[in-house]
């Protein structure tokens, strides 16, 4: 028998009632996703754990206040605050981000894999790294629309309000990502298949 | 790209946001055409690695935002 998980609406509700431990589920659920959306918008390992914790103070204060009703989509919210706190950032600095190459591969690491063949899971985290560095090469505003339908399971309808552009504009962002991501991995003669 | 498909159609339908009716169009042009398959397929393949990207906060990050919740915990 399958132990059923526990909702993200009875968490949050049990974290408004007094129940820390709900709020530590919430984040170890979640931290993954959210900590990966920050890092690909800025791709700076210290100013992720800030807007992360910043991010994550905004949640508790919000939902202590009573002004959370999202009605079942805690991981879409939490991104919106992430993706406001990131645009608040760069507001900040008076640009918005230039894209740059990193070398820092280290950092990383994937989700555990199920694969026993050792050979495989070098070339599946080799393919993850790859991915990683071409979605950074992409202009800001796809790679936005690339992390709210990939990481916050947002819809396009959801992340052109978010965005503040029409569904058709972040659908075309979203196209221009996928078509740019297959051109690179063409032109690098990346090969994707795991055997 | 086949005319009764576009590009924008095949990414909607990619993430399981078409219509009944484009669902059908997609999946025809799909079947019938080996362009329209081959980018499909290559737009499955990347957009399936990249939901698999994943960065782990380190733990003490967990660890500060848990205890500004027990410092703050009923002063709101």
């Amino acid at each position: 028998m399958c132990k059923q998980q526990v909702t993200d609406n009875e968490l949050v509700a049990r974290f408004i009632k007094g129940e820390e431990s709900a709020l530590q589920s919430l984040i170890i659920r979640h931290e993954r996703k959210i900590y990966t959306s920050i890092y690909l918008l800025v791709k700076d390992r210290e100013l992720s754990d800030d807007i992360f914790q910043d991010t994550f103070i905004k949640v508790i204060n919000t939902l202590r206040s009573g002004n959370y009703n999202e009605e079942g989509k805690f991981l879409s919210w939490v991104l919106r605050i992430a993706h406001n706190l990131v645009i608040d950032h760069f507001r900040s600095l008076k640009k918005m981000p230039l894209v740059h190459d990193t070398e820092e591969y280290s950092i990383f690491d994937t989700l555990p894999l199920m694969d026993d063949n050792i050979e495989d899971k070098i070339i599946l985290e080799q393919i993850h790294k790859q991915i990683r560095v071409l979605i950074e090469e992409l202009p800001y505003d796809q790679r936005e629309v690339v992390i709210m339908r990939h990481f916050g399971n947002m819809s396009f309808k959801e992340i052109s309000e978010v965005t503040g552009v029409s569904i058709n504009t972040s659908l075309g962002r979203m196209r221009y990502a996928l078509i740019n991501l297959r051109k690179l991995i063409k032109e690098k003669d990346l090969y994707l298949n795991v055997s | 790209m086949n005319e009764s498909c576009t590009l924008n159609d095949l990414v909607l339908y990619l993430h399981n946001e078409t219509t009944i009716i484009q669902t059908v169009e997609v999946q025809n042009a799909i079947d019938n055409d080996e362009e329209v398959a081959e980018i499909f397929d290559d737009l499955k393949k990347i957009t399936g690695y990249i939901q698999e990207i994943s960065i782990r906060p380190a733990g003490a990050l967990r660890e500060s935002i848990l205890n500004y919740a027990r410092l703050t915990a009923g002063t709101k």
